[in-house]
């Protein structure tokens, strides 16, 4: 409740940056109500109006108008912001609960087990990681689900580090040597003991890493390695503008909205998870106490 | 120190010959047919199964995955990383034809990256919590969470399509032919240096020109980062017990913020330095992407968009010592500016 109070009540742009975040939530709860899927069809799908090439402006049909192809932009922001959702929930929980298990199992056993570990950590760590992601989206083929598991497969990283010096930190504790010594086998005091008390600061950064998973998601569907055409996602969108980019007869604006509509969502959504992991790392961070 | 040095160095071998594992056994995820895709540059190539088949076969894609492996390995102790297809020439040919695009790239957007990170950051951290630290923080949000193609398209809209006075790509057709020609020497293949060399101011505002909105994007979407290390480090160093001395031995305030304090928070941007080239040069990847821009990183794009495994791993090899050898010097940076770190 402290947290919480510190966290949007004490600082106005904490606050601001929550209410765009439910915002967001409200659009991929009640995305059937807002914008109505065609029925038969996968919402995910964006309706097209005709098969012309040049977008059209917004109007009363189209309210954000139509990008390349006739796709309709505010349909397509509308689902995308599920599935910048169901994106970053399945990359940074999945990434989260990989990364803890390595790092604290690594971390607890020490020795042989911790050095091979860390240095196969480095080996994944030297990858570039959007590189890393566009080759294995390419081999896994287009799709949502490989999308996912392209991303994930070099995000667990990090929160591997941070579980493992933190359990580096617990083991010497006197909680963990007392279960030890009333004869508590070595997963009971790991999944027990160790590990729900080194999370936080692997949480935190997870907190952090929800606006970056969907910038590196967008980035994936923009150089066309992400999800199928058509479906609706903020990258896709994007990478549409990118031939209007120049405009028209009428001046370089002309198509101001195929990018400002998709663009304006991903970059709002990425500031405020970014604005609200920074708030949480500031509060929860001890070096920083007494000092904000 | 130097049995330190001496040691990491030796593991960088290591950690290559894992990532170069680590990139190889993805391509195992393919079928032979369609590692194929990676040598067929027109499908008049392929007339008929027989045909693929004899392809498959000379190229060695049914062996299993090690044996294709060793086949690479052993070409790279010869200097041989593969011939890429997306460049239509062997990988270090092409890495290294585009690495002194990238590296000008990167030569122009570190410095204001660094001075202006660090800068703001001081500034920031000595005005905490008043209208201009709050403001610096704000941009910095900002720019941080700006996605580098959102950013790049939007540059590209209004300096190249409206205003146009900056210009994708690395030269103008003209300028082009002027470099490519046998008049002007290519000292080191940057066009900003080889033009002052030559004493071409044409070609040098012409390729400033070109340079300008990729170093923008650069400059905009990583100085950020910085800005926050270097702010809260800051306000560290201001709560320590000497910052309290030196103000009541009576010294001006700025001497006190930008002497004793900025000196010691300077560290922990010293160790994001590191952390810095590689950001630096994962951004080339869609930066150079979308203004055209011929260096390393699109070159990156293309190979992974195309499956050219040779050109991947070719720069994957590259981005990883690059990236062992930076952290090394970081480490080594480290315990030269702090006296109480001891490397073992």
């Amino acid at each position: 409740m402290r947290t919480f109070k510190r966290l949007f009540i004490k600082n106005p742009v904490g606050m601001a940056s929550g209410i765009i975040l439910l915002a967001y939530v409200l659009v991929a709860l009640f995305a059937p109500l807002i914008a109505p899927p065609l029925p038969g069809r996968s919402p995910y799908e964006i309706p097209r109006d005709g098969f012309a090439i040049a977008p059209r402006p917004p109007s009363p049909e189209h309210w954000f108008g139509t990008t390349e192809g006739q796709y309709d932009i505010f349909y397509g922001v509308v689902w995308g912001t599920r599935t910048a959702f169901k994106i970053a929930g399945a990359v940074v929980i999945f990434g989260f609960l990989l990364g803890i298990l390595i790092g604290g199992t690594s971390g607890y056993f020490g020795g042989l087990v911790d050095e091979v570990t860390m240095r196969i950590t480095d080996i994944f760590l030297s990858f570039p990681f959007l590189l890393a992601a566009m080759v294995l989206a390419t081999v896994l083929g287009k799709g949502l689900g490989s999308m996912i598991i392209a991303l994930l497969v070099f995000r667990w990283m990090t929160y591997a580090r941070l579980a493992r010096s933190e359990v580096l930190r617990l083991k010497e504790i006197a909680f963990v040597e007392a279960a030890r010594a009333m004869g508590a086998s070595h997963r009971r005091i790991l999944l027990r003991h160790v590990m729900p008390n080194s999370v936080y600061p692997a949480l935190i950064q997870a907190s952090m890493d929800v606006g970056r998973v969907v910038m590196s998601a967008s980035a994936l569907s923009f150089l066309g390695l992400g999800v199928e055409a058509g479906y609706a996602d903020w990258g896709q969108l994007i990478s549409m503008a990118r031939n209007w980019i120049l405009g028209g007869a009428k001046g370089a604006f002309e198509y101001w909205y195929t990018l400002f509509f998709p663009g304006g969502a991903l970059f709002l959504f990425v500031l405020s998870w970014n604005i609200l992991g920074d708030a949480l790392r500031d509060i929860f961070d001890p070096r920083m106490r007494g000092v904000l | 120190m130097w049995a330190y040095v001496l040691r990491r160095l030796l593991m960088l071998p290591v950690t290559l010959l894992g990532l170069s594992v680590l990139v190889f056994s993805l391509s195992a995820f393919l079928t032979p047919e369609e590692r194929l895709m990676a040598y067929i540059h027109s499908p008049l190539q392929v007339r008929g199964p027989e045909v693929v088949a004899q392809l498959i076969e000379k190229y060695g894609l049914h062996d299993p995955w090690p044996v294709q492996y060793w086949r690479w390995l052993k070409g790279v102790f010869t200097g041989n990383f593969g011939f890429s297809t997306t460049a239509q020439e062997p990988v270090l040919d092409a890495i290294l034809r585009r690495l002194p695009a990238t590296g000008e790239l990167v030569l122009f957007a570190i410095f204001p990256i660094l001075f202006g990170g660090i800068a703001l950051g001081a500034v920031s951290a000595a005005f905490h919590n008043r209208p201009l630290d709050h403001a610096t923080r704000l941009i910095a949000i900002g720019g941080w969470s700006m996605p580098t193609f959102v950013l790049a398209l939007l540059l590209l809209m209004i300096f190249y399509g409206e205003l146009k006075c900056f210009l994708p790509q690395r030269l103008s057709y003209w300028a082009k032919d002027v470099v490519l020609s046998g008049d002007f020497i290519r000292y080191t293949g940057m066009n900003v240096v080889d033009a002052l060399l030559n004493g071409r101011l044409d070609i040098l505002v012409d390729a400033l020109r070109h340079l300008a909105m990729p170093v923008l994007t650069l400059t905009l979407t990583d100085w950020a980062a910085l800005c926050r290390i270097t702010r809260s480090s800051m306000l560290e160093a201001l709560h320590q017990d000497y910052i309290n001395t030196a103000h009541a031995k009576g010294l001006e305030r700025k001497r006190v913020v930008f002497k004793h304090a900025l000196r010691n928070a300077l560290l922990p941007a010293v160790t994001y330095g590191g952390m810095l080239v590689a950001w630096l040069l994962a951004g080339v990847v869609i930066t150079e992407t979308v203004f055209n821009y011929e260096g390393v990183g699109s070159f990156a794009a293309a190979a992974a968009q195309h499956l050219d495994f040779a050109g991947i791993l070719g720069f994957a090899m590259f981005f990883g010592g690059v990236m062992v050898i930076m952290n090394l010097v970081v480490d080594l940076l480290y315990a030269v500016l702090d006296p109480r770190v001891r490397l073992e």
